[in-house]
């Protein structure tokens, strides 16, 4: 049975659940990977969730429900609710315990009915998305919620049908994302920056344990105010440039909405754009465009002072919290408005030390949600406790390489089959030298065991197939067989406890091959760079034997001062001596069939075109 | 040996063996389990990539039809002479171009015509109207921007300004 992560955030939600030991958002009904925290009774008295809800607003402004969690918990006196009241298109009254609620259609409901509907649309849509039933849930709440607040969450949880196993901390669930919980000690800043609100929470790690020390912020700044930032930017200048005010005129103004939220986004990885909507407005002289160039610069100056102020109150809440910034061992980003690079940099420049923003600052949180639903559930009871391979397993071949065969951390049991053959003619045996380690060279690597497999067919060099097999079973005995795939004869070497290095070796090992790596990469290329001059050598030399009194006496002793130079220059450390020389002389080599076609044409031994017999 | 030692060998064998049958289902159940979890998993992979494959370039699509949108507000919003139309004409022909490229990656058109119910399933509203040509309310009175659909999932509303 699965528990749901629940990030029920002011403007939109998110969920996720853990799946396979992995954190995995999922998807709502319409595919999206955030819900609008929006609720609404439509005109046929139909009830919308979600973006729903959301695109009928303007046409049904009394009856959408949205920022419902400013309300949640509250009382109708609170000072917060007074200020909201003014903000908020809908109608609140005062429920016969002092409490609020808001009329949505010809009903008043309580805030955490409202935000039950949105939990159950999360709940029906994720139960739909992973095909099973879902009954308990971890919803997260603002870390500054107090005990009515969080109550009133949990019974909105509740009212959905979910069994609340926990209401959560925001701030706590990012850090559980991140894995901060796994550390024992050291605090953490998580700043916040969502789309109508900005938290900054202190956290202090203790045993088993996350502490909040101290919050912040300011429930009444977001992102949505960078945007109206923007668009009133743009307002003013085209106003100055046209003398049109265009923020009369609803249509535009929807259209440069998104064309500011366009901009703000795509200057997070540009430094300048263009602001393009053609035929924005008319007037007597007809159609009007504008077409404005928007750079990252003065994106950064007009929304400066959100970001000053920003600072300022993360500044304030580590006093309040009396601890210094140089005590924060980590920094936290949630809230997608923190993608912004003058953001980062002002958090980065305050604390001189690089924020955490790896993870989707919107699923943060959830994920951290199903993190923490991941920890109360615990690990399945499994027989089957996998380890992986700590270092690579290979054979030595041909020039002194290093081939692996099973690569570091591939879980075990596990098997692999290669195919090798031999280096030389009339090769009648082969040595498996079995090694471990991340090094290119087998010399580099530690040996394992070897084995000799005889009795080969004598046969050209590379036509013997030589079946080599690595078997790792799952405590770590590693068993290589070689098997002469023409007379089955075999061979086999066991060795055990392959894989329980000392942390130390392996730690030791990787070190080494990273500190190596260049000089290593070097050794494999001259090394397969003599392999491939070595069969070149072969070849000619072959051909010299098999064809020698067909090949014109001139070639031949071109071929033959070409191989004596290839032979010396391979014996030299020099790749690029070799690569050329090897070049040459397979072009050389390609005269040899040259030579001999046309040696045949003169003496008249051209192939006949087949022409149909006469009996 | 007595009887009484005999029972109580034949005893001890009994709870071993229980215990190896106990052990053994136990084990045949996780590596059973691990097997569906393995098929299970190459199963969802699988789908997870088509879905990926499918809307993978779902943001960019996004962004060409915000050029489609310029496209459309440039041959609506002018008011051209027959010469001008006749002009106007290889830009639209680019238009439909671009429109059929977008096609063939699966991007289909939200139907809707001035008149049909608002219905925020497929509709945004951005604008509400006093209109006295409309004889009802909530009704599509405007177009303003086309939805579109992209491999069946709806990626963008239609705009639309609705009667009072």
């Amino acid at each position: 049975m699965k528990i749901l992560g629940i990030d029920l955030g002011t403007t939109n939600s998110a969920m996720a659940i853990i799946d396979g030991g992995q954190p995995r958002v999922l998807e709502n009904k319409e595919g999206a990977r955030t819900t609008p925290s929006v609720v609404a009774v439509s005109k046929t008295g139909e009830r919308l969730t979600g973006i729903t809800a959301k695109r009928q607003a303007v046409v049904n402004p009394h009856n959408t429900i949205f920022s419902v969690k400013r309300l949640i918990g509250r009382r109708f006196s609170d000072p917060v609710i007074e200020h909201d009241r003014k903000l908020l298109s809908y109608e609140m009254v005062q429920s016969g315990n002092g409490g609020v609620e808001v009329k949505m259609g010809d009903k008043t409901h309580k805030p955490e009915e409202i935000s039950a509907m949105i939990l159950m649309k999360l709940k029906q849509d994720a139960e739909d998305s992973i095909g099973e039933k879902i009954e308990e849930a971890i919803i997260t709440c603002p870390a500054y919620f107090d005990d009515s607040q969080r109550a009133a969450t949990k019974a909105a949880g509740e009212i959905a049908g979910f069994k609340v196993k926990r209401v959560l901390p925001e701030p706590t669930a990012a850090a559980l994302a991140y894995g901060f919980n796994k550390r024992k000690g050291g605090k953490i800043l998580v700043y916040d920056f969502g789309g109508g609100t900005f938290d900054i929470s202190v956290l202090e790690m203790g045993d088993d344990v996350i502490e909040v020390k101290g919050i912040g912020g300011d429930t009444h700044l977001g992102g949505d105010d960078l945007d109206q930032k923007i668009i009133h930017f743009i307002i003013d200048e085209y106003k100055k440039n046209e003398g049109i005010d265009l923020s009369k005129d609803n249509l535009a103004l929807q259209r440069l909405k998104e064309v500011a939220e366009r901009a703000k986004h795509e200057l997070s990885t540009m430094f300048e754009t263009e602001i393009n909507l053609p035929f924005v407005t008319s007037d007597a002289n007809g159609p009007k465009h504008l077409l404005m160039k928007f750079s990252r610069v003065q994106l950064e100056k007009l929304v400066g002072d959100y970001i000053e102020r920003s600072i300022e109150l993360v500044d304030e809440t580590l006093k309040n919290a009396k601890i210094k910034k140089e005590e924060i061992d980590e920094i936290v980003m949630v809230g997608g408005q923190t993608r912004m690079p003058a953001i980062q940099e002002a958090v980065k420049k305050y604390f001189g030390k690089e924020p955490h923003r790896d993870i989707n600052p919107d699923e943060v949180v959830a994920i951290g949600a199903a993190v923490e639903a991941g920890i109360l559930q615990g690990e399945v009871r499994d027989v089957l406790l996998l380890d992986a391979t700590p270092l690579s397993f290979g054979i030595e071949t041909l020039g002194g390489v290093m081939t692996v065969m099973i690569a570091k951390n591939t879980t075990i049991p596990t098997a692999r089959t290669e195919v090798f053959s031999t280096a030389s003619d009339n090769q009648t045996s082969v040595e498996v030298h079995v090694m471990q380690g991340e090094r290119s060279m087998a010399q580099d690597n530690k040996s394992l065991g070897r084995f000799i497999l005889d009795g080969i067919p004598p046969a050209p060099r590379g036509i013997p197939q030589v079946e080599v097999s690595f078997d790792i079973d799952a405590n770590g005995i590693l068993s290589v067989t070689a098997m002469d795939k023409a007379t089955n004869k075999k061979q086999s070497i066991r060795i055990e406890g392959s894989t329980n290095l000392s942390k130390e070796d392996i730690e030791r090992m990787k070190k080494e091959a990273e500190l190596h790596q260049a000089e290593d990469q070097k050794q494999k290329a001259l090394s397969e760079t003599k392999n491939l001059a070595e069969n070149l050598i072969y070849q000619v030399e072959k051909s010299i034997k098999d064809w020698g009194e067909k090949i014109a006496p001139d070639l031949k002793t071109k071929l033959d001062q070409k191989v004596s130079s290839l032979k010396s220059a391979k014996d030299s450390q020099d790749v690029e001596k070799i690569k050329t020389e090897t070049q040459e002389l397979s072009a050389l080599l390609q005269e040899i069939g040259k030579n001999m076609y046309s040696q045949s044409a003169q003496s008249g031994e051209e192939p006949k075109p087949e022409e149909p017999k006469q009996s | 040996m007595s009887d009484k030692d005999e029972n109580k060998k034949e005893e001890t064998k009994e709870i071993e063996l229980e215990k190896l049958v106990e052990e053994r289902n136990d084990y045949l159940a996780g590596w059973q389990r691990s097997r569906a979890d393995f098929l299970n998993y190459k199963k969802e992979e699988t789908e997870r990539l088509a879905r990926t494959i499918q809307f993978a370039n779902e943001d960019m699509i996004k962004d060409l039809i915000f050029v489609m949108d310029s496209f459309s507000l440039v041959e609506n919003g002018l008011n051209l002479s027959t010469e001008g139309k006749d002009q106007l004409k290889p830009f639209l022909m680019v238009k439909a171009q671009l429109e059929n490229t977008l096609k063939t990656r699966g991007l289909e058109k939200v139907k809707i015509s001035v008149g049909d119910e608002f219905s925020p399933e497929v509709h945004e509203a951005i604008e509400m109207i006093d209109d006295s040509r409309a004889s009802d309310s909530h009704k599509v009175i405007e177009v303003i921007a086309d939805g579109y659909y992209l491999n069946g999932k709806l990626i963008r509303p239609a705009k639309v300004r609705v009667s009072k």
